[in-house]
Parts: structure tokens; C-alpha cells; sequence
């Protein structure tokens, strides 16, 4: 008797109490990446491992990249599983991912990365994918690997001047703007010209900034640029643009006083004329 | 019995009785449940400043007029303790149906223990019925839009909590013993007169061997006021190394600028800032470093101190505790035409950038969510914001609440420039800032000087900044490693919503990714430079 009550209290003790984790999704699978996407990647893990899929076998290999503490022998698990996925079906929706998230894995999730085999794998998606979302995105995370590096500015330069011409091909909007806010960041960076500059931030604008700090960042960054490389009217849109749209913003005062030092309007009368 | 027996037993049946007790209290404990036609809502936070408790409760009973049958109660838990019994209370669930976020709610925690409000966001909010707000998404009638990082949270890319409040810095002052000091003398309209104002006090102190200090310093309260004015001296360096021109520079870009040399120490808007920073340091009391914001309270409650720098979340306190009448005014920087202080300056720094605060959030094992939002809601509607205001003195988080009278000063004063940076650049990690404090008696010591505060910080600031753009990049590239993931989830679950999401998510991680590539080149030329 007295050992089944301290069975009781220990157990009352030491056993956690059930947590509330997302409502139960349509199946197993998604609850899984439901799971995943809101950062519970230690139970999306238990979820893959239960499931028999090719993709719950891709969801588990993501999902052990996240187990902590971090290892070398998880994100090589990691690495194998999605391999043997690639090599299985490389043309697949999920051989796709699973190269892409290989490349990724070479790229940022090693203790040592490895910006060649990265690039190497990029590479490969993009020649065998062009059109593919993922190959896109692997073209902006190609723009990284090789802008990035240690080299004689003028190899810099040519790579750069080659992925503005490569970034007006993507067809995806997310990485055709990606690409172009990277390439003028990396204008910037190595003080490329402004007017290049602000073509490449008005490329990326016109393909949707999707976070409304980045779009009032992108704003002023056109407008000021625009304002110091003689383009008034391109500048007075962007900045009453900003102006309409961000109504509690501590850079208003100084966008007011730049538009209000800015030289007559010309004929120009659309967004279009005026961002030429 | 043998006396060792005996003893276990005692042992065993006190550990029984308590668990029983245990066991009870969980049983009968106040819960969310409909008992004799009553709901119940209980909400926690750490807020035990004066007036708040009471507006909170004002608006419980509000709340409850508006729907016989529900009963509102508040649980005050004190801030020290708060983080530690939030987690224990959500594993135990015996939480409370609304929580306050920010202490102890990490992203793993909102994750797996909160309800998103993201789609509530986007909903107008129906207590704001027959006001101009009516038909506005909620987030646009707070008036930070909901950006606050208890509010939304950029990594999980959801809303997760409603804002109630905001806060901003001012200079309390001891109107009683002011018009005895002073008459009926204004408060200082510019920096000179400021100046003047604290040297005054000092010469009243020495004539007289009165025990008082102008501002009532301590690590808390010094920091606000020294800062405003450095940073007020950095306003043209900052828009002068704003490499991409879009008017926000980072702390890690900062950081970067300094290490390529960009800027240096020696630039006049550092050594300037450097500068004023000594001279408005000497109107605190000696040691003031030394000092906890509790001390620095009591020299400004006992009117020992004529002023002291605070935020507007103490003002409720000081009017219940002090025996004086209270001041407040905003802390006048020097204007662009000052001799000494005027070529940084670009003007008057906007707040219109202070962020909401007092947050609100809804566990995900709230039973009764629909009366949990609905009461939040109420909360940060037009009318239930008016209330908050005018009972607990704090600021509203709505648009177009009208503050009293003695909380306006209080609002943030949204006509401004952008303004410059502080001493050590606000880099996160703490090695540029421990390198920038630990000297800072060299600074503004009796016998100190800026040109000896610089030849102290000169080497290891660099060093230091270095150091913590290094965790900047290891610390975001864990973040970038983790979106990775929450990419394909989110891919593969694929609604409009992720798609919208995804796109967010994507712009933001190769952002972070290509940022971190270039403070690692920046790195790797600076180390080549030095071997």
C-alpha cells in the first residue's frame, strides 16, 4: 500500500503535464508541418518518425536539423535522408526539395559550411529547374555564395553585373524581388552607382515587398536616391507614396522636408512617367 | 517504533498531506467554468504600479455591466517572479484565460502554448461601434499598427498578443519645491536653460549646505537623460554613414562603419556627445552610477533630488506617493544654432516610432477564447482605452484617445527628426557596451576628460564591436537556420494565408542571410589588414 501511494506521488511528480499543442489537423501529415511551422520541430519530429511516406522522410531529415543540442550526426542524418530522396525521384516536386534543402544544408546548417558543394548543388537545380520556385530561390542563395566571398572587386563586379541580367529572367516574384533587393544592398555595399542602385530597389518594389517595414525602408531608399541622382519626379512619388501610407513613422518630418526641396514637378503625370 | 521509523512516518504523512492539499487546491481552484451561471475570466500581469490595478478594475466592472453572467478578475503576479510562474502555470494549466506577454514568452513558449490572433487583427474591432475607428482592421487602431514585439512576432509571422499601453521618457520634477527654489521661473526651454537650471540648484547647495541634488541619478534613471542628449550630437554622423539611405541604420551597421572606418571616436558628433554627456552628468549626485533606481526614487520622494529622468509607467506611483505636486516636461536639446552643441544637431529627435506595450495574450488552453478576445477587445477598443487612460494615468495604445490633462505630457511627440545614437550604439550582446560604462567614471568623474575617456575606449571598442557583430551573425544565422524549416512547413501546408506568410518569411531570411555575409567578409578583410 505505502509503495503504491509513493508510486503515485512520484509519478504526480515527475510525469509533465500534457501540454496544448495546435488543434488536430485533417492528417497525420499535415498536422506534422502544421506543427513545423510554428516552430514545434521536436514534436513535428516524433510526428515524421511515426508516419511511411517519401515525404514524412523529408519533413523528419528538415525537423532533425532543428533537434537540440545541435550535432554533426543529426545534420548528417539529416543530409543522408534527404540524398537518398534526391537520388530516388531527383525531378520530383520532392527530389526538388530535397535538393534545395541539401544545398541549404551545405550552405548555413553545418557546423563547417561548405560554400562549394552548396554552390555546386545550387547550380545543378537551377540548370536542371530554371523555372522551378525552389531553383529560383536557389539563385538569390547562389547571389550570396558568390557575391559575398573574398575576391578582386573586379570578378566582384562581374558576377554582380551577371545577376542583374539573370534577375530580370526569374519569373517568381518573391525571388525576383529577393534578387534585386540583394543586388542593390550589394550596391551599396560596395558602392556601386546610386542610379543603379535605384533602378535594381524599383525592379524589387515593383515585384510586391512583402513586410511592410521593408516597403517603407524601400520607399525612402528610391526617394532619397531618386532626390540625389536627378530624378525629382521618381523621388516626389516615392516619398508622398511613403507619406500616404505610413502615417506614424519618426522619418515623416525628414521625407516632408526633402519633398518640399524638391524642384518643380515636371509633366510627367503617372507613376509610370514619373519612376522612368 | 524505533525512533528512526517513527521519524519516516512523520516524513511520509506530511508529504501525503501535502499532496492532498495539492491535490485539493487543483480541484477547487477558481477556474474559467460557468459555476451558478457565472463565467469567469482571469487575467495575469506584473504590473504593480499605482493606478493601474485600479483601471484594470474599472474596467472589469465596466465589462461586466456590459454582460450579466461574466466576472472579471485580475491577478497581479510581482515582476521577479513572473517568467518563472507564467511557464509552471501553463505546463500545470491552471493559467489564466489572458495573459501580460513579455516576460518569460519566447517564441517557443507563444508557439506552443498561445492561440495566434493574427486573423482577430485584421477584424474590425465591434466595441469601437459608432466611433470613427468602426471599420478599421483592429491593428489600425492601435498606434503603433501592432509592430510591438509582444504584439507581433516576426519569426513566427503571427499576431499574438493586443497592446493596451505605451511608455516614454520625461523629466519628473518637484513642482513644491521648485516655486520655493525658484518662484515662478519656467521650465528650461533649451538645453542653456536646462544647464543653468541644474547649476542653480548647485550653487543653492553650496550657499545654503542644503542637502540637494538637481536630478536624481542611478544606473536606471541616468542612462535616459544621457543618452538623449549624445544622441541628439550623433544625428548627422547617423544620417552621415546611413549606407543605404533608407534613414534607419542598425546598431550592427553602426558597428560595421566604425570597423571599416567609416567614422571614427574622434569624428566632432561622438567627441561631441562625449562632451555634453560629462557636462549633464555632473548634475546627478556623486556616484550616481553606484546607485539603484529604487535609492534615486527615494532622493526625488523625500525631495532630495529636484528631478529625476523616468518613464511615463512610473508617473501613477509618484503622484500616489509624494507629498509634493509633480511636474513633468520633455528634456530640450540643444537646437542646431548652439555654439558648442549645435553642428550634430538636425533638430528635435520624433517618437512617433515608441512602440505599444502592455500586451495581452490568450493561451491556447483558454476554454472560453470567445470571452477571452471579446474582454480583449473591450480593452483595446476606443471607449475601454479612454477609461484605462484616465484611471491609471498610463498612456492609451488606441488612435485618437483623448489623454487627461496630466498624461499629456506624456505623449510621444511624433513632429521630429530621426534621431542620432547613443554611446555605444544600442549593439546588442553587451561587450561594445561594457567597454563604453566601465570607463565611464574616466568620463565624467571629477578631474575626467573626453580625451582620456577615448584613449581608454580606443582599443578595445574596436575589439569589443567585433566581438558582438560576431554573436550578431552567429545569433541570426540560428534564426536563418530555423526559417529553413518553417519555409518547407510552410510550403507544404500551403493556404493563402502561409503563401502570404511565406513570402514575408523568404524576403526576411535572405535579408538577414546577405547582411550576415557581408559583416563576415568585413571581418575576414579586417583580420587580413591586421596580419
Amino acid at each position: 500500500m505505502l509503495r503504491l501511494l509513493l508510486a503515485a506521488v512520484v509519478t504526480a511528480a515527475v510525469t509533465p503535464l500534457h501540454a496544448e499543442t495546435p488543434p488536430a489537423a485533417a492528417s497525420p501529415l499535415t498536422a506534422a508541418w502544421q506543427k513545423a511551422a510554428v516552430g514545434l520541430f521536436r514534436d513535428s519530429l516524433l510526428d515524421f518518425e511515426k508516419l511511411e511516406s517519401p515525404e514524412a522522410r523529408f519533413g523528419q531529415a528538415l525537423n532533425l536539423l532543428m533537434r537540440q543540442p545541435k550535432t554533426a550526426g543529426n545534420v548528417e542524418r539529416a543530409a543522408n535522408a534527404l540524398g537518398a530522396l534526391a537520388a530516388a525521384e531527383p525531378d520530383s516536386e520532392l527530389g526538388i526539395g530535397a535538393r534545395y534543402y541539401l544545398g541549404r544544408i551545405e550552405q548555413t546548417h553545418r557546423v563547417t559550411p561548405d560554400p562549394a558543394a552548396a554552390r555546386r548543388i545550387f547550380s545543378e537545380l537551377v540548370a536542371d529547374h530554371p523555372a522551378h520556385e525552389l531553383a529560383q530561390q536557389a539563385v538569390v542563395k547562389l547571389a550570396i555564395l558568390d557575391l559575398y566571398e573574398p575576391l578582386p572587386e573586379t570578378t566582384r563586379r562581374a558576377r554582380f553585373d551577371a545577376f542583374v541580367e539573370k534577375a530580370a529572367t526569374l519569373s517568381y516574384p518573391a525571388a525576383r524581388r529577393d534578387l534585386h533587393l540583394l543586388l542593390a544592398d550589394t550596391a551599396q555595399r560596395f558602392d556601386y552607382s546610386p542610379s543603379l542602385t535605384l533602378d535594381l530597389l524599383i525592379r524589387a518594389d515593383e515585384s510586391g515587398i512583402a513586410r511592410r517595414a521593408e516597403q517603407a525602408g524601400t520607399w525612402v531608399r528610391i526617394g532619397l536616391i531618386a532626390s540625389e541622382t536627378g530624378r525629382p519626379d521618381t523621388a516626389r512619388h516615392y516619398f508622398e507614396k511613403f507619406l500616404a501610407t505610413f502615417i506614424r513613422e519618426n522619418r515623416r518630418l525628414t521625407i516632408e522636408e526633402r519633398l518640399a526641396a524638391l524642384p518643380a514637378p515636371s509633366a510627367a503625370t503617372t507613376p509610370e512617367e514619373a519612376s522612368q | 517504533m524505533k525512533r528512526e521509523n517513527l521519524l519516516n512516518f512523520i516524513g511520509l504523512a506530511l508529504l501525503l498531506l501535502c499532496f492532498g492539499l495539492a491535490l485539493q487546491r487543483i480541484a477547487t481552484r477558481p477556474g474559467d467554468k460557468a459555476e451558478d451561471g457565472i463565467e469567469r475570466i482571469r487575467f495575469s500581469h506584473w504590473q504593480l504600479e499605482g493606478g493601474l490595478r485600479e483601471a484594470f478594475d474599472q474596467l472589469a466592472r465596466d465589462y461586466e455591466s456590459l454582460h450579466p453572467g461574466v466576472k472579471i478578475e485580475q491577478v497581479a503576479i510581482p515582476e521577479r517572479t513572473y517568467a518563472q510562474w507564467l511557464r509552471t502555470q501553463l505546463v500545470g494549466e491552471t493559467i489564466t484565460e489572458i495573459v501580460q506577454l513579455g516576460k518569460g514568452s519566447d517564441d517557443e513558449m507563444l508557439a506552443r502554448f498561445f492561440t495566434p490572433l493574427t486573423d482577430y487583427a485584421d477584424l474590425p474591432n465591434p466595441y469601437n461601434a459608432g466611433t470613427e475607428l468602426a471599420d478599421r482592421p483592429l491593428r489600425d487602431t492601435i498606434l503603433d499598427g501592432m509592430q510591438g514585439d509582444n504584439s507581433y512576432r516576426a519569426n513566427l509571422l503571427d499576431y499574438y498578443g493586443i497592446p493596451v499601453s505605451m511608455f516614454t521618457v520625461r523629466m519628473f520634477y518637484n513642482r513644491t519645491l521648485w516655486r520655493n527654489l525658484f518662484g515662478d521661473r519656467p521650465t528650461p526651454a533649451n538645453y542653456d536653460e536646462f544647464i543653468a537650471l541644474c547649476a542653480d540648484v548647485q550653487t543653492i547647495r553650496n550657499q545654503t549646505g542644503r542637502n540637494l541634488i538637481a536630478i536624481a541619478g542611478s544606473q536606471y534613471n541616468a542612462p535616459p537623460l544621457l543618452n538623449r542628449f549624445f544622441s541628439s550630437q550623433t544625428q548627422q554622423l547617423n544620417q552621415r554613414i546611413d549606407r543605404f539611405r533608407n534613414l534607419r541604420t542598425t546598431p550592427t551597421d553602426i558597428g560595421i562603419a566604425l570597423l571599416r572606418g567609416d567614422w571614427t571616436i574622434d569624428d566632432p558628433g561622438y567627441t561631441s556627445g562625449l562632451t555634453i554627456l560629462r557636462e549633464a552628468a555632473a548634475s546627478f549626485q556623486p556616484g550616481y552610477t553606484q546607485i539603484n533606481r529604487d535609492d534615486a526614487s527615494f532622493y526625488f520622494l523625500q525631495s532630495r533630488a529636484l528631478m529625476i529622468t523616468t518613464g511615463s509607467w512610473d508617473s501613477p506611483t509618484f503622484r500616489a506617493q509624494a507629498d509634493f505636486d509633480i511636474g513633468v516636461f520633455n528634456l530640450p536639446i540643444p537646437q542646431t544654432d548652439h555654439p558648442r552643441f549645435g553642428a550634430g544637431v538636425i533638430g528635435r529627435p520624433s517618437e512617433s516610432d515608441t512602440g505599444t506595450g502592455l500586451s495581452f495574450g490568450i493561451p491556447r488552453q483558454t476554454k472560453n477564447f470567445d470571452r477571452a478576445i471579446d474582454f480583449l477587445r473591450f480593452l483595446a477598443s476606443k471607449p475601454g482605452n479612454t477609461t484605462f487612460t484616465r484611471v491609471s494615468g498610463w498612456l492609451p495604445s488606441v488612435v485618437g484617445v483623448e489623454a487627461p490633462e496630466y498624461v499629456k505630457p506624456f505623449l510621444p511627440e511624433s513632429r521630429g527628426h530621426v534621431n542620432g545614437f547613443d554611446p555605444s550604439f544600442a549593439m546588442p550582446f553587451g561587450n561594445t557596451t561594457r567597454i563604453i560604462v566601465n570607463d565611464m567614471n574616466t568620463l565624467v568623474g571629477i578631474g575626467g576628460s573626453v580625451e582620456e575617456y577615448k584613449a581608454k575606449i580606443r582599443a578595445p571598442l574596436l575589439s569589443a564591436v567585433e566581438q558582438d557583430i560576431r554573436r550578431s551573425i552567429q545569433n541570426s544565422n540560428m534564426n536563418v537556420n530555423r526559417q529553413d524549416v518553417v519555409l518547407a512547413a510552410l510550403a507544404a501546408t500551403g493556404s493563402d494565408n502561409n503563401r502570404s506568410k511565406l513570402s514575408e518569411l523568404l524576403e526576411a531570411q535572405n535579408k538577414i542571410e546577405a547582411a550576415n555575409a557581408w559583416m563576415n567578409l568585413e571581418l575576414q578583410v579586417r583580420a587580413a589588414q591586421a596580419r
